[in-house]
Order: C-alpha cells, then sequence, then structure tokens
C-alpha cells in the first residue's frame, strides 16, 4: 500500500470567503482517495469560489485546505489535473503549439496520451483554438488534463453548454480515469443528471452553505419521496422532511426514511429531485 | 519557463504576423534611407509586442489557466520581461546592424555612434513596457492602459519643466557626462538595468497578491 492509498485526495477545512452580497461559509468536505465528487449547487452557490479557492486562484478568509496530504504549491499542480468552465488557452494556438508548450510546462507529460486523446476526440491537428466548437474546446482540455499522469482532477462545470453526446463521451472518460485506485476527481456542475451518473460522492452547496455531504446511494436509499396531507406531515419529525412540494390534493415530500414511520408507502427519488427540494426548502 | 516562453512567442507572432512584414521593411527603409529615426522603430515595435500578449492572456484568461499548472506566478511575471527584454534585444541588434551597414553605404563608419544608436534603442524600447506591465497586472490592459497614459502625461509635463528651468547646467552636465563616452555608456546600461529590475520586482509583487 503507498502513501496516496492511505491519504484523502482532499479535505477542506472550515474554508470562508467572503465578497460583496456573497459568502461562502465554513465549508468543510473530504473526498477520500480514489473516489469521485460531485459538487452540485445553482449558479452562485459558491462551486466556482471553492474551486478557485483549491486552486490559489482566489485567496481565501479563512479555513484550510489540503490537496494530496499538502498546502497547495506549484509543484504539486504537477499532480492535479484542471479543466476551468472557460477553458483558457491562448485562441491563436493550434494543437501543436499546445502540445510544445504542454511539454515544455509538465515535467511528467506523457506525449503520446495527449496524441491518443487528440485522436480519439477527432480533435484538428492546424485548427486555431478560436476556431474550436465549445464541446471541441472542452475536449482539449480534458486531454490535457489527463495527459500528464495526474491523480487529482478538479473540474468545474466540464460539461456546461455541450450536447448530450459529448457529455455522456466525457462521462465515459472521466470514469474510465478512476479505474485506477489512486484517481480521484472533484467536478462541479449545475446539470444534476451527469453527476449522478458519475459520482460517488454528493455536495449540495446553496448561497453559500453546505447543505450535504454524503455518499450518493446512502443519499438515494435514505431520501424517499412520500405522499402525505399536511396534517400527516405535521405529525413527522420535523428533521425528517428535506422539502415538499404542496399540491391541490396532497403533498409532495422528500423524507429522512430513517426518521419516519414504517407503514409510510415511499418512492424513490433522484439526485436532482432531492437538490431541488431542498433547495426551495432553503428558500 | 521554457513552456511559458514558448506560448509568448506563438502569442506575439501569430496574432502579430504583420510585424514579420515590418520589420524587414523598415530595415531596408533604413539602410536606404538618410533619417535613421525610422529604424528606431523596431526596437519600439519588438518589445511592444509583449504588452499586447497581455491582452490575448485577458481575452483567451490564460491567467487563471496558468495558475493551474505548475508554473510560479512570479514565472509567469518573469515571463513576460524576459519576453521583453529578448525583443527590445532584437530591435537594437537590427538597429545596430543597419546602422552599420548604412554608415558602411556611407562611407562614415563609426561603432562609438553605433554602439550608442544601439543602446538608445534598447532603452527607448524598454520605456513602455517597463512602466505599463506593472500598471497591466495591477488594474488589466484596458484600466493599465488610462493609468499609463496619466502617468506618461504627468512626467512628460513635470521633466521638461525641471530641465528647462535650469537648461544651461543641465545641457552642461549631460555634454561633460556625455563627452567621456565610456563612463556614459556604462551609466546608462545601470540605469536600464535598474528600471528593469524595479519594474518586474513591483509587477510580481503585484501579481503574486492578485486573485485570479
Amino acid at each position: 500500500m503507498n502513501r496516496s492509498d492511505l491519504m484523502n485526495a482532499l479535505e477542506i477545512k472550515d474554508l470562508t470567503k467572503e465578497y460583496k452580497g456573497f459568502k461562502l461559509d465554513n465549508l468543510s468536505l473530504t473526498l477520500p482517495t480514489g473516489c469521485i465528487m460531485g459538487l452540485i449547487g445553482e449558479n452562485g452557490a459558491g462551486k466556482s469560489t471553492t474551486i478557485n479557492s483549491i486552486l490559489g486562484l482566489k485567496k481565501y478568509d479563512h479555513g484550510t485546505i489540503k490537496v494530496l496530504g499538502q498546502d497547495m504549491n506549484a509543484e504539486l499542480k504537477q499532480d492535479i489535473g484542471v479543466v476551468l468552465d472557460e477553458v483558457g488557452i491562448p485562441q491563436a494556438l493550434n494543437i501543436k503549439n499546445v502540445r510544445s508548450v504542454m511539454k515544455n510546462i509538465y515535467s511528467n507529460w506523457d506525449d503520446k496520451a495527449f496524441g491518443d486523446y487528440v485522436k480519439k476526440f477527432s480533435l484538428p491537428d492546424n485548427k486555431k483554438f478560436s476556431d474550436f466548437s465549445k464541446g471541441m474546446k472542452m475536449k482539449l482540455a480534458i486531454a490535457i488534463a489527463l495527459s500528464h499522469n495526474a491523480k487529482l482532477l478538479i473540474l468545474d462545470e466540464p460539461t456546461s453548454g455541450l450536447d448530450p453526446l459529448v457529455r455522456d463521451e466525457i462521462i465515459d472518460i472521466l470514469n474510465d480515469f478512476t479505474r485506477d485506485e489512486g484517481h480521484s476527481i472533484l467536478i462541479s456542475s449545475h446539470i444534476v443528471s451527469d453527476l449522478e451518473k458519475l459520482c460517488d460522492y454528493i455536495a449540495f452547496l446553496h448561497k453559500g452553505k453546505l447543505m450535504l455531504c454524503e455518499e450518493k446511494d446512502v443519499l438515494l436509499e435514505r431520501y424517499r419521496f412520500i405522499n402525505a396531507t399536511e396534517e400527516q406531515l405535521s405529525e413527522l419529525d420535523p428533521d425528517a422532511i428535506k422539502g415538499k412540494k404542496t399540491g391541490k390534493f396532497s403533498t409532495e415530500a422528500i423524507v429522512d426514511q430513517e426518521l419516519i414511520p414504517a407503514n409510510f408507502r415511499t418512492a424513490p427519488i433522484t439526485i436532482e429531485d432531492l437538490f431541488v427540494f431542498m433547495a426551495k426548502e432553503e428558500n | 519557463m521554457k513552456g511559458l516562453l514558448l506560448k509568448e512567442i506563438y502569442v506575439m507572432f501569430k496574432n502579430n504576423k504583420i510585424s514579420l512584414i515590418v520589420i524587414p521593411l523598415f530595415s531596408l527603409f533604413g539602410i536606404f534611407n538618410k533619417q535613421f529615426m525610422f529604424i528606431m522603430l523596431i526596437p519600439v515595435l519588438l518589445s511592444m509586442l509583449t504588452l499586447g500578449t497581455m491582452t490575448y492572456d485577458e481575452l483567451s484568461r490564460w491567467n487563471s489557466f496558468a495558475q493551474c499548472m505548475p508554473v510560479e506566478r512570479k514565472s509567469i511575471v518573469s515571463s513576460k520581461y524576459i519576453t521583453m527584454v529578448l525583443m527590445a534585444l532584437t530591435g537594437s541588434v537590427i538597429v545596430g546592424t543597419v546602422h552599420i551597414i548604412q554608415s558602411m553605404i556611407q562611407n562614415t563608419v563609426d561603432i562609438r555612434s553605433t554602439a550608442l544608436m544601439a543602446l538608445a534603442s534598447f532603452a527607448l524600447a524598454l520605456v513602455v513596457p517597463c512602466l505599463s506591465i506593472p500598471l497591466n497586472f495591477k488594474f488589466g490592459t484596458t484600466n493599465g492602459r488610462i493609468f499609463y497614459l496619466i502617468i506618461a502625461g504627468v512626467i512628460c509635463g513635470v521633466v521638461p519643466a525641471m530641465v528647462m528651468s535650469d537648461s544651461k547646467k543641465f545641457t552642461a552636465k549631460a555634454m561633460k557626462l556625455f563627452s567621456n563616452f565610456p563612463a556614459f555608456f556604462a551609466l546608462s546600461i545601470v540605469v536600464i538595468i535598474a528600471v528593469i529590475a524595479v519594474s518586474w520586482l513591483v509587477s510580481i509583487r503585484i501579481y503574486e497578491r492578485k486573485e485570479l
């Protein structure tokens, strides 16, 4: 067993960052090595602030962040593959140029792997980056992130604005990446269905606060839909109700199965349902 | 650093192909034209390309992307200064070469004046970038340009006024220094290096504190 098997890929404790009109409030979460964590939240929930703080793009007011067991530093980024929502490659460069730049930036650059990804993604060799479609830009960013033997991928909205086919392709690639047990992914998205397919852990961010962080399967098992009257709901433990939607004749609620009587008829939820209900309840 | 420098060169020349035509054209004009000031534009043009890359970096959000790679912030700043100095040096070598060719044609070869022209062109090429780069890092390229114009305006307004207030004394001192060519040359190089170093350090300080 090597060292990377023992440590968490990411540990955030009490991360706080305040802007005018927004506060990322005491965020704490842990991503175990070998796992994929999805950071879900509406636009402006604090997903990008969290990722930017991890990467050192933004300075935070309070808290600690450990990545692969260390404080963030330039050398550590050899082991981290990053895809930002706006890719950041200079517009005039073509694949050959990008390749020679990256080859000279990453000491562990795998040129063959990059070439294979370029071929796999059918990326054009001589086209300028500015002439790439949004999907091609994202694929190139992913190819770079996967071509230097990274142990951790940090992806900020990598599937936003892409068509379902490309999104599915990207999800498959990320799934392949985590076949190696030493590889981990932190991925943020507001497209919850993508994360539901991919992630082991789900962290809900809403208005700068972490609402929950749990294993996806535990969430899907523990939280269930019930249909009940307002009167029936009022008799339940208030902590059991995670969110509700009141209709004309009955109320649909998502509840913590462990905190309600066994005689209730329940139905399964999706992560998207849970997120929407919880976020609305919070509002 | 090599990767960052490569990126600078790609961005500079892929976005400014016209400069690759203009430089040989200006050099030819310089050789066959008695008006030498024309050629002095080459180093200025070359070193100004570095400022152009800062605008392209902003447009493509390169600075955030670079921060995700294993490079120190000071390396990103240094890549700008190294490129700027290399471009200014290339420009002054062109100026020196054209000056020699021109003076050979006119049969007036004078190594001192060639060296002086090359040095002057090198210094001239660095004036704008050394002031602009820290301002661009601090305020972004759009606002940086405005601050540059304000500062340059103040300097241009104040310095000539100070010189003119005691012009005879100033001219006498300048002539005395200029007459001692080695001392003048060495002092100029020291001043140029000091200006680059101050600008470089200020930029590093600004960029290391900056939120991207």
